[in-house]
């Protein structure tokens, strides 16, 4: 093996302590760190400028609505207001108690025994359960002279009957007798003397009537 | 390895200088970025609401303004069968002549009552009571049927019919309607 003489070692040796230095060691690792941050920074500095973006676009989209949402908001008053009194005109109109139909079914279910003396009735606004729309109750009275055999069978049936004709057409009818009394005239019925009896029946339907009135055309009793 | 008093020095001071470059790092540079990337979050956050109400006014403002033109018409159809002046002055004329082209001469006619309507604002309710002495119920039943069709805005309270027990063939009647009209 060949002699080998260094005659460097001075120098190698501060080479060696130069790569060794720690505070160029240190710098190296400062300066790695510093590059790691300023990448986070320039992706952060991204991010942020990319959502900066979106908040300029909806604040020019809300610019853009806010005037009209207020334009809207100050016509919508006037244009509820329309509305509602177009809904009230034809809630009132259509909600109306129809005489005409009441009357015409009254003098149908009238049998030839028995005289109307008096018919009347008269009609008021329930207020319904909060959130129902308030119904129409009606109350009529119907006075007559019933005749027959048994005049007060008679009454009672015409009792029933109007119970049960306006219970079709109403959410509630009742018929009541106010009065039922034996008289002490008699008339005269297919060649016969009947007795009679006064009667006032008090009929109370409520509930929307849903017929519009029509005309009557029911032969007379 | 062994380090020399310099090499201890300068390990110190980069590892103050790195603290402090981390320090202001983070609180310098990427704080105050942080927070502007919260707060632009948050404000991202307040404006989507108000930008959705906005959004559903004007959808909600446009169906609106879309159904007004037929209430508008509703409302005019029914302002044109309310005539101009005031209603003692026209209606009792009224009744006379819609009772005489159903055969019914003698109509009596007078204003019972006047309120502002309860739920219609600019329009009052009148009552009125009619009076017939003498007309043939069933006459009256047809004149009655053709008033509530042909009248949307009068509604017929009471109505009262007695005989007459020395006309038995005519009857007496009475109505209580109330009509409505402009304020």
């Amino acid at each position: 093996m060949p002699l080998h003489l260094n005659l460097y070692h001075e120098i190698d040796r501060q080479k060696a302590a130069s790569r060794r230095d720690p505070l160029k060691i240190a710098a190296y690792i400062l300066g790695f760190i510093v590059a790691i941050f300023v990448a986070m920074y320039v992706i952060e500095l991204g991010k942020n400028a990319s959502i900066q973006g979106d908040l300029a676009k909806l604040k020019a989209e809300f610019d853009g609505l806010d005037p009209k949402a207020k334009e809207v908001e100050r016509s919508e008053k006037a244009l509820k207001q329309t509305l509602d009194t177009s809904a009230q005109f034809v809630k009132s109109i259509e909600g109306r108690f129809y005489w005409a139909p009441t009357l015409q079914e009254v003098i149908k279910i009238v049998p030839r025994e028995v005289q109307i003396t008096r018919f009347g009735g008269n009609v008021t606004t329930v207020a319904g359960a909060p959130g129902t729309e308030p119904t129409k109750k009606a109350v009529i009275t119907v006075d007559g002279i019933a005749c027959g055999a048994d005049p007060r069978r008679v009454a009672e049936d015409l009792r029933q009957t109007l119970a049960e004709t306006f219970g079709k057409k109403y959410k509630t009818s009742t018929a009541s007798f106010r009065q039922l009394d034996d008289s002490t005239d008699t008339v005269a019925l297919d060649g016969r003397n009947l007795p009679t009896a006064t009667f006032g029946i008090t009929l109370t339907v409520e509930g929307a009537n849903d017929a519009a009135a029509t005309a009557t055309n029911t032969t007379p009793r | 390895m062994k380090f020399g008093k310099e090499e201890i020095q300068k390990i110190v001071l980069g590892g103050l200088v790195g603290v402090g470059v981390i320090y202001s790092y983070f609180d310098l540079l990427l704080g105050p970025l942080k927070t502007r990337h919260a707060n632009t979050l948050k404000s991202i956050a307040a404006l989507q609401p108000e930008i959705s109400r906005a959004k559903g006014l004007i959808a909600k403002g446009n169906t609106i303004r879309d159904q007004a033109p037929q209430a508008e018409a509703t409302i005019a159809q029914i302002d044109a069968m309310i005539p101009e002046g005031a209603p003692v002055a026209w209606f009792p004329t009224r009744m006379t002549e819609f009772f005489k082209t159903h055969g019914i001469d003698k109509v009596s006619t007078r204003m019972t009552g006047e309120a502002p309507h309860p739920s219609l604002s600019g329009y009052r309710r009148i009552t009125w009571n009619i009076e017939i002495p003498k007309v043939e119920c069933l006459r009256f039943g047809a004149a009655l049927a053709a008033l509530e069709n042909t009248e949307p805005l009068i509604s017929v309270e009471t109505c009262n019919i007695d005989t007459q027990r020395e006309e038995p063939d005519v009857q007496r009647v009475s109505i209580t309607l109330s009509n409505i009209v402009k304020q």
